[in-house]
């Protein structure tokens, strides 16, 4: 597979910029569901716009970790970005054992957006990080079974490799196994980005949100950030999902380059449907159905395991 | 036995001497038996001060059975203080605590007396009190704490997230478990029952139409049955109280289809969210082509309505209705048949029909407890006295049956309407006149409402205008009914449990 | 050489004289608190210091390895006890400073008391370290229970403080007795009673170092003992174990041990961490996280064995070593975490989560330290706990890509355990970090809390820079030390083939450069927003109340609520766990809820055990008349079976002889296939 340096800093710093108008597609293909015209693709750019322009008010129970956690998670994302594989171009910054950084950054992220929240003291910010943690950590779990099973499929331990592997297309078992666990790695992105059927990041209804309830405290620039950071984390995880769908040999980085852009948009098509049928579950429910995530990723890995003939 | 009750229809009047006035314990003795033994439901319990200026106040209990289809009428002169009957009827909980707030009243042994509205006493108020003023401050109280250090408390409100009316919340937590909640209202109060004495006037109406804005239909309806019952000379023709069901059939229509869609969206189920949401305002327009208001502020006055409704406006309905209601019945069957909004609604959020009818639930929160209740039936008025929609009921008391009830009810009102509306031959006469109402009368006015009984009581004086005006609407019977439903509930299905009963809190408020 | 050698013999000397001395000395002088403070202290430090002069080239492997009698016994100073010892060094270094602060207001005798097993405590473990034989381990295992013992029980006041010194005790003791029947079958030359010995000393060692269900008394002593002492148990104590394991136990083929690890590992680290969870007392919350981490370490040793067993060098590097480096940064982060639960405690008087909150107004340096080291115990990056999980992580992959299907399956499972500790950690330090210090004080306290206490904040500070320091030296640390201090170890050092350091190392260092370069971002995005906010009105307003007049402390998450759907989930919170006063009726008068987290080692393995002995020996009571001629008659029937038994076992070999024969041969016949 030729590589091309080019395209995987174009992917970057489209990635950066293109983030916002993610959400924007999501919510726009929402609207065309339910027959609505729905807010401008741009919405999301203009609401940061007038965030970083705006005041700040804090709350006056914060000791610190309110004002530090916006920034500390956005640099967690802005280096989880470096390590996928944008054009399925290996990335500079590869190196054995980046997936794990890579989530664990995003671990760091929440951890921060959590603290920050418990900051404030407020018993809704409690609620939202109290579901945050939870889920995280039994998401966790289905994470690592897919990064187990990409390493198994691509035989490397960098997150470029697993992802920008040519599959071995000819074995049915192992393109079932590639779909299941991006399906898999679909359900991760929509609970760690907290869509529905997990969350709603539309509602209003501060009892049952998650995300939402975190930030509830902040306003202006800081919330900018936090916006923007979210953004950054759903393009990123999309273009996970993406890329794992994506084989490196199709085509010349030019073409996976459009592809790889195209798909991660489709994927915002895809999540705003997902949205628009189904209701979100219970809180009581999502645990069993984290866990039943876990296992379906583990089967994917036991049939590409099968598929390819085992060990060495 | 002697008469320890006075005996009415609904949307009657009777002179205020013939209730009989009987001793404290007498009073409380009856009130006991008809309540406990007799099935009966508390309809209306307040306080009539003797005048104005003088000592003196006594106690009126609006009773009502639910066959029967009678009222129950007595009274009793206290003195500062009055034992709570709480203890062994809860029904009487909210209506002491209003008492004690309005009038002052001592009330000794209710378990839990603290302001419903935090209002200032009300003239007449018992005045050994009224010198020490409660505070004011909306929503301070003593609520019920759960000891324990790992617990904590949620408080919602009074400003919500949602552009929705003002209420506090007070939830008694660990963690996602709800051990209890205690809601404290008030923050709508407009004295509105201190605006009515006097009356009627000009502005009673408009008054009457706004205590509970999406019930206005139903309330002026029940306003106007009062002034006819105290008014012999004011009776309304059959067209006009047919057009009062329809506008009032509408109403429901609009409440309930809106009330789905926004569960829908509680939810996150967009599509049933957003086609109620428009779909809910093609009947409130239905309305306006009524009267010229959405709300139905305009349309009914004592003595009639104050339009005209000609045969060709009955078809123009009829034929929008024919349109909107297959997508109302496609937008329900769309929520109703999605397996992740049943798993939410179901077992969420569940009352007893125990405790439906120990707290007297009313409308549909009652119905969808097993409770059969409805006035359209029991009590029939104005034009439910020749045909009614069909009585809709439920049994398990919880979100879906709530839900579920509500769409029932979207259909019984959708088929009777139709029927209605195809059957208007004549164009209906406007009316115009102002009601003068027999002195010293007592009058009794149940409506069925969107939302349940609605029940307006009047008491005139010596001149013909009201001596006390009491409205007690349907939220009033209910907000306890949510309460004991977020009982052991999970925090985050409050939302979808609140929206189930969608209770008024202008209404209660007032 | 010699110089070497003769230079090492002064400071081990050195360093026990200075700690037994001064542990003695403050003793006399314990009617002079002030006296016996600044002895105990002091010796101490200069003994830790000295150590430390003596442990770090030894562990770096810059002078070669030691031996020397000393007292008549035989003493190591190796890489494997330097790489032991130093965290004993630096957590007694930064324990003793913070001793200072938290004894103060301990007036009379105590202070005498708590520095003499202070510093015999930290002799003890020194020697443990540097036991060559059996007979030293054994004395020095033995010194360090009893010495420990006593200062786990140093507020014998409390009813429950002794309660837990009881079962320290007793732990202690159980440990010793299977360490001793270790050694004992070890000695025999019957191989039938190899798997025994090899049984007994993971038992006695594991005991030490709190495999799942011997954890029990891990969570009792850790916050019945005070905070430094808590500190220097959790963070140093507990690698004896690990210690003891991979120094003493009997040879046992390395792909048993590996699957016998990792499954105590996986399991511990689960079990401590969904039970850290739980918890309401902090120093508790902290005791389980320990038992989270050593079997994190556990795992990646077990994944390290199983390498071993498949030849497979990457993943026994990756394991081992990362196995070694997760107890360094463990016993760095968790003896910072236990100090500064200390300092709360000091602050606050109580170790309640759920009765604080808010103190990070008050203690504002504390705070930082506290959120920042738990979040490197959870594994994040930019901190060091995160390169030992890393390696670990290499480790199971390494399994996953190369190993046959049977270690694919255990590795994955492994990292998908870890990854799932990791997330739970993460879970129960939020908990601690946000119900202790942020949001509002939900107790009001009797007494202004203490400010920030100078003579804490230094060694708790010392500790965090080291854990920053770790971070920056780990590529060195794992290129230089590691390979020299797994060499050390029989178990593994007696493979044939080198372990080489090459692997992981890139990635390592790969994970430093990233660590900064998310420093440097934080500080960079810092810089910016903040040059942004200069130009805007930056208010405060209250936290939003939703508009209600009249909000309260109550009107915020306490630590258990944070944590309830989770230790619901795994039913740690429910049923038995939560005594209510429930709600009662349509208008309840009062209500309650309280939560008891009980250990499900101590459910389901201690109590029926102990209710079982205390039937058994009910009965034997019996026996017990308390008559003197009963006990005569006893002892005569005693005897009488005694000399019965000699006589027949004297009988002379004619009576019996064909069997011996046939035994002997069988015997030779037994020992053949280990000839070659």
């Amino acid at each position: 597979m030729p590589q091309n340096p080019f395209f995987w800093w174009a992917g970057l710093i489209t990635a950066l910029l293109l983030a916002p108008l993610l959400p924007g597609v999501i919510n726009k293909t929402k609207a065309c569901f339910v027959g609505r015209q729905g807010p401008s693709l741009l919405q999301p750019y203009y609401n940061l716009h007038k965030l970083f322009r705006k005041d700040c008010i804090r709350s006056s129970t914060s000791c610190g970790p309110l004002a530090w956690a916006p920034g500390l998670e956005l640099s967690a994302l802005l280096l989880a970005l470096l390590f996928l594989p944008y054009a399925n171009q290996l990335s500079p910054f590869a190196f054995t054992g980046d997936a794990f950084l890579f989530a664990y950054l995003l671990g760091l992220g929440r951890f921060a957006l959590v603290i920050g929240a418990m900051d404030t003291g407020s018993s809704f910010e409690g609620m939202g990080a109290s579901r945050e943690v939870q889920f995280a950590a039994l998401t966790e779990g289905a994470f690592f079974a897919v990064i187990g099973f990409l390493a198994f499929a691509s035989r490397s331990l960098n997150l470029s490799e697993m992802l920008s592997c040519p599959l071995p297309a000819n074995v049915p078992t192992v393109i079932a196994a590639v779909i299941l666990a991006a399906g898999i790695a679909f359900i991760v992105m929509l609970v760690e980005n907290s869509r529905v059927p997990f969350d709603d990041p539309e509602t209003h209804l501060e009892l049952t949100m998650i995300h939402e309830a975190m930030i509830l405290d902040y306003s202006g620039p800081d919330l900018g950030f936090i916006l923007y950071s979210a953004a950054l984390k759903l393009w990123l995880m999309t273009a996970l999902v993406v890329l794992m769908l994506l084989p490196g040999d199709l085509a010349s980085a030019p073409v996976l380059f459009i592809l790889h852009l195209l798909g991660v948009l489709l994927g915002g098509i895809v999540i705003g449907a997902v949205e628009a049928v189904s209701a979100r579950f219970r809180f009581l429910k999502l645990p069993q159905f984290l866990l039943g995530a876990l296992c379906t990723a583990l089967i994917a890995l036991a049939l590409t395991v099968i598929g390819t003939g085992g060990g060495r | 036995m002697t008469a320890t009750t006075l005996t009415i229809n609904n949307a009657t009047a009777a002179p205020l001497q013939e209730v009989p006035s009987l001793p404290v314990n007498d009073f409380r003795d009856t009130l006991q038996e008809l309540v406990q033994q007799q099935e009966h439901r508390v309809s209306a319990f307040f306080g009539l001060p003797a005048s104005p200026a003088g000592r003196g106040l006594e106690l009126v209990a609006v009773l009502s059975h639910p066959e029967a289809g009678k009222c129950e009428l007595v009274r009793t002169a206290v003195q500062d203080s009055f034992p709570s009957l709480t203890p062994d009827c809860p029904a009487f909980h909210w209506f002491e605590r209003e008492l004690a707030e309005q009038y002052c009243l001592e009330i000794p042994g209710h378990p839990w007396l603290k302001p419903i509205r935090f209002q200032p006493p009300l003239p007449g108020a018992c005045s050994r009190k009224t010198a020490t003023a409660p505070n004011l401050t909306v929503g301070d109280t003593n609520y019920f704490t759960l000891a324990g250090e790992a617990c904590h408390e949620v408080a919602v409100g009074p400003v919500h997230a949602g552009v929705i009316e003002p209420g506090h919340f007070r939830f008694q937590c660990l963690g996602e478990d709800v051990y209890s909640l205690e809601i404290s209202l008030g923050y709508q109060h407009r004295g509105l029952e201190k605006m009515l004495p006097g009356g009627p006037d000009r502005r009673t109406l408009p008054l009457i139409a706004t205590a509970s804005g999406d019930s206005s239909i139903a309330s002026t309806t029940a306003y106007a049955q009062l002034c006819e019952s105290l008014d012999p000379g004011l009776q309304p023709e059959s067209g006009a109280l047919l057009l009062r069901g329809i506008a009032a059939e509408l109403e429901r229509l609009a409440n309930h289809v809106g009330d789905l869609g926004a569960l829908a969206g509680d939810v996150a189920f967009l599509t049933t969210a957003a086609f109620c949401g428009r779909l809910r305002g093609e009947f409130l327009n239905m309305t306006a082509e009524i009267c010229g208001n959405r709300f139905g502020r305009n349309l009914v006055c004592p003595g009639g309505v104050n339009m005209t409704f000609t045969p060709a406006q009955a078809g123009k309905i009829l034929a929008w209705l024919q349109r909107v209601l297959p997508e109302v019945e496609n937008a329900l069957e769309l929520m109703f048949e999605s397996a992740t909004v049943l798993d939410r609604f179901e077992g969420t959020g569940t009352v007893s029909k125990a405790a439906a009818l120990e707290l007297g639930l009313v409308g549909p929160a009652a119905r969808a407890c097993g409770v059969a209740l409805d006035l359209r039936h029991s009590h029939p008025y104005g034009c439910y006295k020749v045909s009614a929609p069909a009585l809709a009921a439920g049994t398990s008391g919880d979100v879906l049956a709530r839900a579920w009830l509500r769409r029932q009810e979207i259909a019984a009102s959708a088929a009777w309407l139709q029927k209605q509306l195809a059957g208007w031959q004549k164009e209906n006469c406007r009316h115009r006149g102002t009601p003068r109402l027999a002195p010293g009368m007592i009058a009794v006015s149940m409506v069925e409402a969107w939302r349940g009984e609605m029940c307006h009581v009047a008491v005139t004086a010596a001149d013909g205008t009201f001596r006390r005006y009491k409205i007690v609407d349907p939220s009033f019977h209910n907000w306890f009914g949510l309460a004991m439903a977020m009982r052991g509930e999970q925090i985050s299905h409050f939302p979808i449990c609140n929206k189930s009963f969608n209770l008024s809190y202008c209404g209660h408020d007032l | 050489m010699l110089l070497s050698a003769l230079s090492c013999f002064i400071l081990f000397a050195a360093v026990l004289f200075l700690l037994f001395f001064g542990a003695v000395w403050s003793w006399f002088s314990r009617r002079r608190p002030e006296r016996a403070k600044w002895l105990g202290a002091l010796s101490a430090m200069l003994g830790c210091c000295a150590g430390t002069v003596l442990a770090l080239p030894a562990a770096a492997q810059w002078v070669p390895a030691q031996h020397f009698a000393f007292l008549g016994l035989h003493w190591q100073i190796d890489a494997l006890a330097g790489f032991f010892m130093l965290p004993v060094l630096l957590l007694g270094l930064a324990a003793a400073g913070h001793s200072l602060g938290y004894l103060q207001g301990h007036g009379g005798q105590r202070q005498g008391t708590y520095w003499f097993f202070f510093n015999l405590t930290l002799l003890a473990m020194l020697l443990v370290c540097a036991a060559a034989t059996y007979i030293e381990l054994l004395l020095a295992w033995e010194l360090m229970g009893v010495m420990s013992f006593a200062l786990v029980a140093f507020s014998f006041q409390e009813q429950e403080t002794r309660h837990a010194a009881w079962v320290y005790l007793l732990a202690c003791h159980a440990g010793a007795v299977f360490l001793i029947l270790m050694f004992v079958l070890a000695g025999n030359p019957n191989p039938g009673y190899a798997g025994t010995a090899v049984a007994c000393g993971l038992l006695g060692f594991g005991l030490k170092a709190g495999f799942p269900i011997l954890h029990v008394w891990l969570p009792e002593a850790h916050p019945a003992a005070p905070a430094p002492v808590s500190a220097i148990m959790s963070a140093a104590m507990l690698n004896l174990g690990i210690y003891g394991i991979l120094r003493f136990l009997p040879p046992v083929s390395p792909g048993l041990l590996g699957w016998l690890l990792l499954g105590l590992g996986l399991s511990g680290a689960l079990l401590g961490i969904v039970l850290a969870l739980a918890q309401v007392n902090l120093k508790r919350l902290l005791a389980y996280s320990s038992i989270e981490n050593m079997g994190i370490a556990f795992l990646g040793l077990g994944l390290g064995f199983l390498g071993l067993s498949q030849q497979n060098a990457a993943m026994a590097v990756c394991g081992l070593g990362g196995g070694l480096l997760h107890l360094w940064n463990h016993a760095l982060l968790k003896g910072t975490l236990f100090l500064l639960a200390g300092a709360v405690f000091k602050s606050t008087g109580t170790l309640i989560i759920d009765k604080m909150g808010g103190l990070g107004k008050d203690l504002p340096v504390s705070k930082n330290l506290f959120i920042a080291n738990a979040a490197a115990l959870s594994g994040l990056p930019p901190g060091n706990a995160f390169l030992s999980e890393i390696m670990i992580y290499l480790a199971a992959f390494q399994g996953v890509l190369s190993g046959n299907h049977v270690i694919l399956a255990a590795a994955i499972i492994a990292a998908v355990g870890l990854a799932l500790s990791g997330g739970l950690a993460a879970a129960a330090f939020c908990k601690a970090s946000a119900a202790v210090f942020l949001g509002a004080a939900r107790n009001p306290r009797n007494h202004e809390p203490h400010p920030e206490c100078r003579l804490m904040l230094g060694p708790e500070l010392f500790l965090s820079l080291l854990a920053l320091a770790s971070v920056i030296f780990a590529p060195w640390l794992w290129e230089n030390i590691l390979p020299g201090v797994l060499q050390q170890s029989p178990l593994i050092g007696g493979g044939s083939w080198p372990l080489s350091a090459e692997h992981g190392s890139q990635t390592l260092s790969a994970v430093r450069n990233f660590s900064f370069a998310i420093i440097a971002l934080i500080a960079v995005l810092g810089f910016l927003r903040h040059r942004q906010l200069r130009r805007k009105v930056l208010d405060t307003g209250c936290t939003w109340d939703c508009g209600y007049a009249l909000p309260t402390a109550r009107m915020q998450y306490t630590g258990t609520a944070f944590t309830q759907p989770l230790s619901d989930y795994f039913r740690l919170t429910l049923g038995r766990h939560r005594s209510t006063v429930p709600v009662q009726g349509y208008f309840p008068q009062e209500a309650a809820v309280h939560i008891t987290a009980s250990d499900p080692g101590d459910r389901l393995v201690w109590h029926p055990l102990s209710r079982f002995t205390a039937r058994i020996a009910d009965k034997t009571r019996r026996i017990q008349s308390g008559y003197l001629h009963l006990y005569i008659l006893m002892i005569l029937i005693a005897l009488i079976a005694m000399l019965i038994y000699a006589v027949a076992s004297s009988l002379p070999p004619a009576a019996a002889p064909e069997p011996a024969l046939p035994a002997a041969g069988q015997l030779h016949q037994n020992a053949a296939p280990l000839q070659p």
